[in-house]
């Protein structure tokens, strides 16, 4: 089979789909040919759509490919569809995700302790999004629920895996060359 | 205390989630060095937005009042004649590296929140297909699928209630079963499964009480909105089906 073959089919898969269709799943429908070579012939389409001048784009989400619209043409797209901008996380609801999403599986009792505040609410909220899952219970006193992040979690922000969040290391960092700058450059205490 | 008099904070009080938030803006706006914070002005601080909160009639939450107690604890101890016996001393580092430890760790979660909002403002213009499709649409490949009322779900249940009664009249069960496990369950097999008949999941319980915990906690998850019941004709099979919507507009809060 052809490369441009290859690509055109994925285009299809892509076009259709409603959710990220990974790279198995696409070698499982082009069967008798070569992973490598889909590979290679999916990327290309990523740099055929990404680079010209289109409405879409192909981006890596969630474990897999998907087809959405370029952000600069949100406008046209509300006005058509009638769609709400899209809900934002409130702040607590986002501080609860990043420490799930750092240190799960993670327990209420465990989230509470790093926020210095009670966490159950923000938890059932974020479980109603499905923006995390329960994973099981700990098998310590009184069993708490273990938390933990989920596909949708990976979609909503857009990431294409866990590891593509920045390291608690490098948080560290920051933290500290913030704190740095302070005491190079004191300003007068009020 | 008189508001605004020379001191920082104005009038707008940011919304201070819990004791670390607050202490952790007085620390910002301070430019205070976390690893060195001098307990006597901070406390006084604090105490300040305390008040102020109060005379804004905010409710104040217990862990403001634990960490008031906490910085009150560390500032008498300054107060005591120098050096202190070791064991005060000990009990002095350790509230205070526990302190520091504590706000260093909510402060890295906070740039984490911001980082996440960040990802977030990126993404909230970018569409596809899945956010298109109406988010209470029935899933496709069904034929017709009618939302069931609360009747359809009594009626299907009454159905199994007899079953079971036929079944085991005598059979008492030793387990006991919460609405929350329950529902756990239901979520768990709902990630794997995708969804559930109704008819099939009240079969394989094992008693009465059982399925009438089910029952209860298939109601509280449609009205917590973790769960949509679907049929695919008018007093047909219910099926039970994971939620879809992800907070298109004004759902944000749930139930209550």
């Amino acid at each position: 089979m052809e490369k441009g073959e290859i690509k055109a089919i994925i285009e299809a898969l892509l076009y259709l789909s409603s959710e990220p269709i990974s790279l198995e799943q696409i070698a499982k429908a082009i069967d008798k040919v070569e992973k490598r070579r889909i590979k290679e012939a999916l990327h290309e389409l990523i740099t055929d759509y990404n680079g010209d001048n289109r409405g879409v784009r192909v981006v890596e989400v969630a474990g897999g490919f998907q087809i959405t619209t370029r952000s600069q043409y949100n406008r046209w797209i509300k006005k058509h569809f009638a769609l709400s901008s899209k809900t934002k996380l409130t702040i607590p609801a986002l501080e609860t995700l990043a420490i799930i999403a750092y240190r799960q599986p993670i327990t209420n009792p465990e989230i509470s302790a790093i926020r210095g505040v009670d966490s159950t609410s923000v938890l059932k909220t974020l479980l109603e999004k499905r923006l995390i899952r329960i994973k099981g219970r700990k098998k310590v006193v009184g069993r708490p629920l273990i938390y933990g992040t989920s596909r949708e979690f990976l979609m909503h922000f857009g990431l294409k895996n866990l590891s593509e969040l920045p390291t608690l290391e490098e948080f560290e960092q920051i933290v500290t060359s913030d704190d740095k700058r302070e005491e190079k450059n004191p300003k007068v205490r009020g | 205390m008189e508001q605004g008099a020379g001191t920082e904070f104005k009038v707008k009080l940011p919304a201070f989630e819990g004791a670390l938030d607050l202490l952790l803006h007085i620390i910002h706006t301070q430019q205070i060095d976390i690893y060195d914070i001098p307990i006597a002005s901070i406390t006084q601080q604090y105490l300040d937005h305390l008040n102020l909160m109060k005379e804004l009639n905010l409710d104040i939450a217990s862990e403001f009042l634990l960490m008031a107690a906490t910085l009150i604890y560390l500032k008498s101890k300054m107060l005591l004649p120098q050096p202190l016996p070791e064991v005060e001393m000990e009990e002095y580092d350790r509230l205070r590296t526990e302190l520091t430890t504590q706000l260093l760790e909510h402060q890295k979660f906070q740039r984490g929140a911001r980082m996440l909002r960040e990802k977030e403002e990126e993404c909230s213009t970018l569409w596809s297909r899945a956010e298109l499709a109406s988010p209470e649409a029935p899933p496709e490949g069904e034929k017709v699928l009618l939302e069931a009322t609360v009747f359809d779900i009594i009626a299907s249940f009454h159905k199994v209630w007899q079953i079971k009664k036929e079944e085991k009249p005598l059979y008492m069960s030793p387990d006991r079963y919460t609405i929350e496990e329950k529902m756990e369950e239901i979520i768990e097999r709902l990630h794997q499964e995708e969804r559930l008949e109704f008819l099939q999941l009240a079969r394989e319980l094992r008693s009465r009480e059982e399925l009438m915990v089910t029952f209860l906690a298939l109601l509280e998850m449609v009205r917590q909105q973790l769960i949509l019941l679907y049929q695919t004709r008018r007093f047909g099979e219910i099926l039970i089906l994971p939620y879809i919507k992800q907070g298109a507009k004004g759902d944000g809060k749930g139930g209550d």
